[in-house]
């Protein structure tokens, strides 16, 4: 808003489409994506990534692609779990914010999965494969199994959350092609009477069964998220091996969640001119508990991990940890683990002043946001960093160019996709509240 | 209020019929479907690496046309436990085409090559399964070959 | 008489072994066999001629640091308490050979040539997610490179490192005892190219064969026991190399 008023007054004779700004935007998404795509395409053209041309001979088989599908799946996970802590368990002060929660949950599930798909050398391979001749012990099997499931119910209950004011959107749309759309979407010839009023009944079936569904893909979100800890903690490495680690992930899941849902909700919210107060406000409040809460909780996990690895230093797990606290990773984990991720959010937060305020609160999440991104690349690659046990050793691994261009072009994908959610959707507030026509 | 917690109810059952359809469903793909399919890749995978030609010969195959060499190769004292192919590079294709220059096995007489084996180095101590010299002070003008016939030491 | 860890694991193993043959034999099959291989570090010379004649063989691009077997050059110096820092391990897996040029210090040193363990309870087999690693007849875990998709979990998986990416064919990639010779009647190709014998391979149903003698004669170690992966590569006589478990472990490794 500030921002078009002021273009406004800079180049006032020059008169700006009314969102201006929005195709900007847009434009700038679409060739973030393109630069994404170029990486993506050169890594799977090249030979091979771990050597040439990216000359890392250390070859860190899981590089910065794979610690970002983490950092994608376990925002999904959290995503999910807050908008359900509103939508189910009866958080109403979330409410405001359940919608974009879930919203971002599909996409951000939608792309998480995309990168995994990228990520694994022989793309094209992988769909036949899962599907022909899968391996039920394998635990990273059982993860892409649900969260594809996850995907699948989030999508089927995002779709009963939304049906009764599609129905409204497919009325009122002003071009036929829109009435079409959204009636298509919400199956709206399924309805026995055709009208703007739908039975009391069936409405509050589906709201109901909704609740249920959410229940139900928590649920699987939560296995196959703690599945993808397992994956992790399986594995002889000394510094991911534990039975921890699925728990840790579904608590980290929780803090990327509400952070990344307070972050998008924040400026969402400024984007379409939404002043944040009142029951806004109060969702944003909320979040600011619930993200507070599971930042100190992670802290203490941080400290306990490191302390009973270190406490008796096996030259193994110590080595692992020497990585992080005075090795090649010290500055991620000190600077952007602990002070960035996880240490100033929990002060920004705790304290009522800055707790309190709204940019504040954006600045917290912004970091925590930062912070876990570099823990899921900490923990991919500090965790194979520290394999000795092969001629294969590996040394120092630095994320390629294309690498970086790839997730650049990941994230922004989700920025894209999101951006046209919102457009499209009913998301931000119900029709109900638009039009007054409450129970 | 009856009908409320009638509708919550109803809604429970949908939900509970789509779990326990969709963990059917799961289990049933998983456990019955994907494994005789994998039987039969497994099946053709073994037949593929089992029909990959062998690149690495027999000193009995050279010994067909190179008995020269073969014959005092393998009455020698000491290099008859190594292989020809260790010396000469590996030599299947060479063995299919004995003309082809392409596959000529390579014969290196340099002091380093014997040095690769014989270097003196703290590993190979006297316990060690080999002898070895300096190669900087063991005759160093000239070439093993002259004082060591490769095929009958 | 006391009994150290190392003499009741030894020991284990070798009735592991004793029973492992008697198993199998009242299987009643014929011809099964179970293959093995052996290694006795104290033959290796550090030549490299079975990493050479290893990717050679299976075609590995010769001059890049993976390979399916590879010879591990240490340098401990005694002294306790030890810290890692007196432990060097130089690793050949190139045409290369890193050991002529490297400057030796003092102290014990030996080779330890290593490979796919080819364990009976294999984390990759486990771990696999599309059932592209398996078990043949013999026990030799092969991947099936038609059907992996290159998602590099086993080669986190692998505690012994012997699983790796092929650069060319953007799969992974592992020994397989050199299934193609060996069911031609062949020996591995790293075991033919051994200059000292330091590699022994064969039958172990099979009582007369060279495996079984030498497995018989005791002193049998695997490494990485504590990983209960039941491996099928023996190691003779490592216990006499000191503190050789630590230093297998976390030994600081020299690229030159
Ligand atoms: C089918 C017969 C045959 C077999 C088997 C064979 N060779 Fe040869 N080899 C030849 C012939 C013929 C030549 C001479 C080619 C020429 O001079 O043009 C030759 C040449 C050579 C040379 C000399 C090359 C040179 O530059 O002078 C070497 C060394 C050699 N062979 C090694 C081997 C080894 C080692 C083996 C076993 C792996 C082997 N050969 C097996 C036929 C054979
Ligand atoms: C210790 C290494 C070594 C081994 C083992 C070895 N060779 Fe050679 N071979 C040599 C060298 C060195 C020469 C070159 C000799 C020369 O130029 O006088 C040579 C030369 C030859 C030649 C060419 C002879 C000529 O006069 O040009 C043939 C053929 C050959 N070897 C075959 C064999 C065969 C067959 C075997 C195995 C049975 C074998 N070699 C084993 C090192 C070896
Ligand atoms: C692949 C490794 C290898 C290469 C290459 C090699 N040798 Fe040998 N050599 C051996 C081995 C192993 C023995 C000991 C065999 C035994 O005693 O059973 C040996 C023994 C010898 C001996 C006898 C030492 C004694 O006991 O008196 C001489 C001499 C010798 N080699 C010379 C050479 C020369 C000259 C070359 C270069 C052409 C050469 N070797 C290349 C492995 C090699
Ligand atoms: C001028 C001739 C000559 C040359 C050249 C020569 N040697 Fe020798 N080498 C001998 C003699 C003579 C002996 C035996 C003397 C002895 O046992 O100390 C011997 C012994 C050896 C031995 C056995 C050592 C032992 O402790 O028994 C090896 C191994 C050996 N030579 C390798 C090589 C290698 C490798 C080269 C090439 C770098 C080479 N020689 C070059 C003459 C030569």
């Amino acid at each position: 808003m500030y921002v078009r008023e002021y273009f406004k007054k800079k180049i006032g004779r020059i008169s700006l489409p009314d969102n201006f700004l929005f195709y900007i935007w847009l434009f700038v998404l679409i060739v973030l994506i393109e630069v994404g795509a170029y990486g993506i395409v050169q890594i799977h053209t090249k030979p091979i990534m771990p050597t040439q041309p990216f000359e890392s001979y250390a070859g860190v088989p899981w590089r910065l692609l794979v610690a970002t599908y983490v950092f994608f799946v376990v925002s999904t996970t959290g995503l999910c779990i807050v908008s359900s802590l509103g939508e189910v368990f009866g958080f109403i002060r979330l409410k405001p914010v359940v919608r974009m929660g879930l919203l971002l949950a599909l996409v951000t599930i939608l792309v998480g999965l995309m990168i995994i798909g990228l990520e694994i050398e022989r793309p094209f391979r992988a769909p036949f494969a899962f599907l022909a001749h899968v391996n039920p012990y394998s635990l990273m099997f059982w993860m892409i199994m649900f969260y594809a499931l996850y995907m699948v119910f989030l999508i089927i209950e995002m779709w009963f959350i939304l049906r009764d004011d599609i129905i409204q959107l497919s009325i009122r749309s002003p071009s036929s092609l829109g009435r079409f759309l959204y009636g298509l979407i919400s199956l709206k010839f399924l309805e026995p009477v055709a009208g703007s009023y739908r039975p009391k009944y069936r409405r509050k079936l589906e709201h109901e069964f909704a609740k249920v569904l959410g229940f139900i893909t928590v649920f699987v979100a939560i296995i196959a998220h703690s599945n993808l800890g397992a994956v992790f903690g399986v594995t002889y490495l000394p510094f991911w091996h534990g039975p921890l680690m699925p728990i840790y992930f579904i608590l980290s899941a929780i803090i990327s969640g509400a952070a990344i849902l307070m972050f998008s909700s924040i400026i969402t919210f400024w984007a379409r001119g939404v002043k944040i107060k009142g029951k806004i406000y109060d969702s944003i409040q909320m979040l600011r508990v619930v993200l507070g809460f599971a930042l100190v909780v992670d802290l203490f996990f941080i400290a306990w991990k490191f302390v009973s690895k270190f406490y008796f230093p096996s030259p193994v797990t110590k080595e692992a940890l020497e990585i992080f606290l005075y090795g090649p990773l010290k500055i991620n984990f000190w600077v952007f683990e602990l002070g960035i991720g996880t240490l100033i959010p929990i002060l920004i937060l705790a304290i009522p002043i800055t707790g309190r305020s709204v940019k504040w609160n954006l600045a917290a999440s912004i970091m925590t946001i930062i912070g876990i991104f570099v823990l899921r690349y900490d923990l991919v690659i500090g965790g194979l960093l520290g394999k000795s046990i092969s001629g294969i050793t590996y040394q120092m691994y630095s994320p390629h160019v294309f690498e970086i261009m790839a997730v650049v072009g990941f994230f922004a994908l989700t920025g894209l996709i999101y951006t046209i959610g919102i457009k499209i959707l009913p998301i931000l507030g119900t029709m109900e509240e638009k039009t007054g026509r409450g129970e | 209020m009856n009908d409320e917690g009638d509708i919550k109810k109803k809604a429970i059952f949908f939900g509970f019929v789509l779990v326990v359809f969709v963990a059917a469903g799961i289990i049933f793909y998983v456990f019955y479907l994907s494994p005789p399919i994998e039987k039969t890749y497994v099946q053709k995978w073994m037949e593929i690496e089992a029909s990959r030609l062998p690149q690495y010969g027999s000193p009995e195959l050279c010994s067909k046309c190179h008995f020269e060499q073969y014959s005092l190769w393998i009455e020698s004292e000491h290099h008859s436990s190594i292989q020809c192919e260790n010396c000469h590079g590996i030599g299947m294709k060479h063995i299919e085409n004995p003309y082809d220059g392409n596959y000529m096995p390579r014969i290196d007489t340099s002091r380093e090559f014997c040095g690769i084996c014989h270097e003196s180095i703290p590993p190979r101590d006297e316990s060690s399964a080999i002898k070895t010299v300096n190669l900087s002070t063991h005759n160093p003008e000239y070439s093993c070959i002259l004082c060591h016939l490769p095929h009958r030491t | 008489m006391k009994i150290t860890r190392r003499e009741l694991l030894t020991r284990t193993i070798v009735i592991v072994l004793g029973t492992g043959i008697s198993f199998k034999s009242t299987r009643g099959v014929e011809e099964e066999k179970n293959l093995v291989m052996c290694i006795i570090p104290d033959k290796c010379i550090g030549c490299g001629m079975c990493v050479k004649a290893c990717k050679i063989e299976n075609k590995i691009p010769v001059e890049k640091p993976i390979s399916r077997t590879w010879i591990e050059g240490y340098e401990i110096k005694i002294k306790i308490p030890y810290s890692e820092s007196d432990v060097k391990k130089i690793v050949m897996n190139t045409s290369k050979n890193p050991f002529l040029t490297y400057k030796w210090g003092d102290g014990e040193h030996f080779f330890v040539p290593k490979l796919c363990n080819q364990c009976q309870k294999a984390p990759c087999v486990r771990v696999c997610p599309v059932n592209a690693r398996f078990y043949t007849a013999e026990g030799i875990v092969l991947v099936d490179k038609n059907s992996c998709i290159g998602c590099k979990y086993c080669v986190t998986a692998c505690p012994y490192g012997a699983t790796y990416l092929h650069p060319d064919q953007k799969v992974t990639d592992k020994c397989t005892y050199c299934y193609h010779r060996i069911k031609r009647g062949f020996s591995p190709a790293c075991v033919q190219a051994c200059p000292t014998g330091a590699r022994v391979f064969g039958d172990i149903n099979n009582p007369s064969s060279e495996v079984s003698k030498i497995l018989r004669e005791g002193s049998v170690d695997v490494l990485l026991p504590e990983e209960g992966t039941d491996p099928k590569t023996f190691y003779i006589g490592l216990e006499n190399k000191f503190i050789v478990e630590h230093s297998i472990a976390t030994g600081e490794e020299i690229n030159e």
